[in-house]
């Protein structure tokens, strides 16, 4: 919770305990770790961490992201993107790398990667033909 | 040019042998200066304008923390850098800068200085922290607001912790430097100890917020609505001494206070 960012750069974590509730644009410097309520937009330029209490009913943007919890909005991420099985995701998610857990949902297209925008059914189906292969 | 200021709890005899021994050892290291002793009929405002005009460059408080606060928001942003010789109880300010009775001369003497934050609350500089229990207050910034998803919370807002180096590693207190241009929100569920004060009770801590800031408002809920009989007003404690009330508008103040530091302070 208390450390420098990756990058080591002075900006330190936020974390969005599960106490509260944060409305409106919040744009953050480091690392943002999400375990309460976030509505509006959530936008970084270092990684973003949603534990499975949260629940962001937003957009967001980050480099890189974890979610575990519910989300309700677009996800942009610039590099990897890793969804756990208890995350549940209504929007449309963009990402180079996407990593989706067993259980986890998602009711929305997915764009990954440079090629062009397919339905989560179609990327599951890829790839369960990659593993097949 | 120094100058220095005796706190009015120092007129006790107790101190007497004390502070002769001090004013000896710094007129014999040639940074002896005029001395001020507080009182009611002595304003510490007045004092320190009348030293700045006289040239003073360094102004020395002899007391303690409630010293040490009081002159923060006098000197901040002006042209003095100050040095703190602690005497009798309640040093924390002055420990957590690395100076403590035994070193504080010899500190004033090497003339280590740091330029480091302060905190402004409604106009108030602040040096360590402002503490809020159990309010319902909104927090807001520019672009977002923060409210308690389920009852009351806790706010503590930190420019640096006071506590003695070897007392705060487990707390990493680089996060809380006054160093940093920033300062850091702590917001927690209810209870009336420090979020400082639970870690180093080792309580369990529920999952808190962590936020650093440039400048945000904290205001009650309701604050437009009428008050209702027997309310009690919120009340923010300002670096464990002075109270105040609700609405605050707190910024940082980079770099505005030049201060003279011992080598066991906790921040670098």
């Amino acid at each position: 919770m208390f450390q420098k960012n990756e990058n080591g750069g002075d900006a330190m974590d936020t974390v969005i305990g599960s106490s509260i509730k944060v409305e409106g644009s919040f744009v953050g410097q480091g690392n943002i770790i999400v375990e309460g309520e976030v509505k509006g937009n959530l936008k970084t330029s270092q990684n973003l961490e949603a534990g499975s209490e949260s629940k962001i009913t937003a957009n967001i943007e980050a480099a890189n992201a974890l979610i575990a919890g519910e989300v309700d909005g677009k996800i942009k991420i610039e590099e990897h993107l890793e969804l756990t099985g208890t995350a549940k995701i209504n929007g449309d998610i963009e990402a180079n790398v996407l990593v989706v857990a067993s259980g986890a949902t998602i009711n929305g297209y997915c764009k990954i990667g440079a090629g062009e925008q397919e339905s989560v059914k179609e990327s599951l189906l890829k790839k369960q033909e990659e593993d097949e292969e | 040019m120094y100058s220095y200021i005796y706190d009015s709890y120092l007129s006790d005899k107790k101190y007497e042998k004390s502070l002769v021994r001090l004013e000896n050892m710094v007129t014999d290291l040639g940074i002896n200066g005029p001395i001020h002793k507080l009182s009611i009929l002595k304003s510490l405002r007045e004092i320190v304008q009348d030293e700045i005009a006289a040239g003073v460059n360094t102004i020395v408080t002899v007391g303690n923390d409630n010293t040490i606060t009081q002159i923060i928001d006098v000197i901040a942003k002006k042209n003095i850098t100050l040095g703190i010789i602690p005497m009798g109880q309640e040093n924390k300010i002055a420990s957590a800068l690395g100076i403590t009775s035994d070193n504080a001369i010899e500190s004033l003497s090497k003339r280590v200085t740091q330029k480091i934050d302060l905190g402004k609350v409604n106009d108030i500089y602040f040096l360590s922290s402002l503490q809020i229990t159990n309010t319902n207050a909104i927090i807001q910034s520019s672009g977002y607001k923060i409210e308690p998803r389920f009852s009351s919370y806790n706010i503590d807002i930190y420019n640096f912790i006071l506590t003695a180096n070897n007392q705060s590693k487990d707390l990493s207190p680089q996060v809380f430097n006054p160093l940093d241009g920033t300062l850091e929100a702590v917001i927690y569920k209810g209870g009336k100890e420090s979020f400082v004060g639970r870690l180093f009770k080792k309580q369990k801590l529920d999952i808190s917020t962590f936020l650093p800031f440039k400048k945000l408002k904290i205001k009650n809920p309701f604050s437009d609505a009428p008050k209702k009989e027997g309310e009690e007003e919120t009340k923010v404690l300002v670096d464990e001494q002075k109270i105040i009330k609700l609405p605050l508008e707190i910024e940082v103040a980079p770099s505005c206070l030049k201060v003279i530091v011992g080598k066991d302070r906790n921040f670098d």
